[in-house]
């Protein structure tokens, strides 16, 4: 077995004077291997992500990138290990996309130097392969919320980080654009890369395959394979609706849909 | 590729300073030939009405204006990544007016012009910690929050700087004060130019190093983080290097409102955001931009117009528009 790329042991958060969001949060994922975060509004996905790419410190508990504790790592270090596609991915600059997304090559540069004419070509093939090259000149504000969603995905991608995280990536991006992405991730995960991704769709959990993270509302997290942990029960406690997973015989997979 | 669109246009107007300059050098109340400004600069040993003005009026003020515009404009460029808030600039902040209490203690001291320079970069690194330290305490982070809190600061160290007035003395010390707090380049000779040479030097070559970090901070905090760039090493830095220009500059000149706000913005209208490409833009903007301001001054009529009237009457219409620009559909204000 190969050494995790990241993993948390029994992790906590809590903000200040408040109950803790989650608690004994543990995982481990390997190169190659998807985590699918699910569960509720406010249940602390995005606070677990932060915790991960250490902008938030967690409550109790252990984070360790490639084998070393998380606070051991200098911010350069851990930038060529992770990144992060920010559920707000606004952009208090005015910058164009090719300069933003050249942002992503920072890690790779020494102090006080720039990006390089082959920090230029990665971009630009960047861009390329998630169609957004006709857009490159454009002024990041001038983009629709889609597109917009994109640019910070290729800025992550250009990063080349050994582990992929994802903050509802889906959000903005239409049905097109969504399998698009899957089939993009899936792509990733052959060549090695962990992904982590938090999203609303169960079914995205079940296409992806993998492992699946439930957070359930009372703070309880549950992790294990997609298949095993994904039931009709889990998932109806989890958003507290009703929801049945079966297999659908004219997709030949299988699918989550509400009953009523 | 690299935008070489922007790189004739930083080019063009670093180049565009020395006609203005000679130009400069040509115009004020005693008119002087371009063919005499050459030769008299060609014969730096020369003697005369010419030389006189030449060397001891006339160079020494339009160096000043060049060096003063150009660190203000930098450091405005630098406050505004380095906070991502596109509203900042030193005299917003009250780092101006920081600056200007610790000069001004050092005028009163009767200290010389390197002790003024060490007491303005004081008073200026003073001002944008508390400007910084406000909205930590209110526990409320937000564009207009950090605006405000410059705001306060630039009260209360105008307050601070009406004590040293009432408290100096009327005949030798208050003149020397007000007459420097108004913004003026009039008084700048080689000597408090060399005085200022090493803060304007280290702001610089600091800003100029960090300026494509600055174009990753100016994405914001959560951002810069995933990038590598770790903000409590790196704001320090950036902030030092901007306080010290604007301290440099204040120490010369008093404080001169609305370039450090202005420029950069004008330079993002003609080269983007970019801190590789703005930050060089705004320092030689800035700089033209001061000489043509001061020499508008010493020019316009028989006395001189202090700076500051002028920057300001050119300054406020485009913070409207800036404002505008930022605020139009609720775009990126928090």
């Amino acid at each position: 077995m190969t050494d995790p790329v990241i993993a948390a042991r029994r992790l906590a958060f809590a903000f200040p004077r408040q109950a803790p969001l989650f608690h004994d949060v543990s995982f481990t994922l390997a190169p190659g291997e998807i985590l699918t975060l699910l569960g509720p509004n406010g249940v602390g996905k995005s606070t677990l992500l932060a915790c991960l790419t250490g902008r938030l410190t967690a409550s109790a508990g252990e984070v360790t990138v490639t084998g070393h504790p998380l606070h051991q790592i200098t911010t350069r270090e851990l930038a060529r290990q992770l990144a992060l596609v920010p559920q707000d991915y606004r952009s208090g600059a005015d910058l164009t996309v090719e300069e933003f997304v050249l942002t992503g090559r920072a890690p790779y540069h020494l102090p006080f130097s720039g990006p390089s004419g082959e920090d230029y070509r990665l971009v630009s093939a960047e861009l390329a392969r998630l169609d957004l090259l006709p857009l490159a000149h454009r002024k990041l504000r001038q983009l629709s919320g889609g597109q917009a969603q994109l640019v910070a995905i290729a800025r992550a991608l250009v990063q080349h980080p050994r582990c992929l995280l994802l903050d509802e990536p889906m959000a903005a991006l239409d049905l097109g654009r969504q399998q698009a992405l899957l089939t993009l991730l899936l792509k990733l995960r052959q060549q090695g890369v962990a992904i982590i991704i938090t999203t609303h769709l169960p079914n995205h959990a079940l296409i992806l395959g993998g492992q699946t993270g439930l957070f359930f509302p009372d703070g309880h997290f549950t992790v294990g394979a997609s298949k095993q942990v994904m039931t009709s029960a889990s998932l109806s406690t989890l958003y507290q609706t009703n929801l049945k997973v079966f297999f659908a015989a004219a997709l030949g997979r299988w699918i989550c849909e509400p009953t009523s | 590729m690299h935008n070489r669109r922007a790189g004739w246009i930083i080019g063009g107007c670093f180049l565009l300073i020395v006609p203005a300059a000679l130009l400069a050098l040509c115009l004020g109340r005693y008119p002087l030939s371009l063919g005499t400004v050459l030769s008299t600069l060609r014969h730096p040993a020369g003697s005369g009405i010419a030389a006189n003005i030449v060397y001891v009026l006339r160079l020494p003020r339009i160096l000043g204006a060049i060096l003063i515009g150009a660190a203000l404009a930098a450091a405005g460029s630098a406050y505004q990544r380095c906070f991502s808030n596109p509203l900042v600039s030193p005299d917003l902040l009250g780092v101006a007016n920081g600056a200007a209490v610790g000069a001004a203690i050092a005028i009163l001291l009767g200290r010389g012009t390197w002790f003024t320079q060490l007491a303005a970069f004081a008073g200026g690194v003073a001002a944008v910690c508390l400007a910084l330290l406000i909205p930590r305490l209110i526990g409320h982070r937000g564009k207009l929050i950090l605006v405000l809190s410059g705001v306060v600061v630039t009260g209360f160290m105008q307050a601070a700087l009406g004590l040293l007035k009432y408290l100096a003395d009327p005949d030798s010390q208050l003149p020397s004060i007000v007459y420097w707090q108004l913004g003026s380049i009039a008084k700048v000779d080689f000597s408090s130019l060399i005085a200022a040479l090493p803060s304007f030097v280290l702001g610089f070559v600091i800003l100029l190093a960090e300026r494509w970090h600055l174009t990753i901070m100016a994405t914001g905090m959560a951002n810069s983080r995933t990038s590598g760039i770790n903000p409590r090493v790196e704001q320090p830095l950036i902030i030092a290097g901007a306080t010290l220009l604007t301290a440099g500059a204040v120490a010369l000149s008093g404080t001169i409102g609305w370039v450090g706000l202005v420029i950069p913005h004008i330079a993002r209208l003609l080269v983007g955001d970019d801190a590789r490409y703005n930050l060089p833009l705004s320092l030689a903007l800035g700089g033209l931009f001061m000489l043509v301001i001061d020499t508008l001054a010493r020019t316009l009529s028989a006395g001189e117009i202090p700076l500051s009237i002028l920057t300001g009457f050119i300054g406020t219409p485009l913070f409207i528009l800036i404002l505008a620009r930022n605020f139009a559909g609720g775009g990126s204000h928090d």
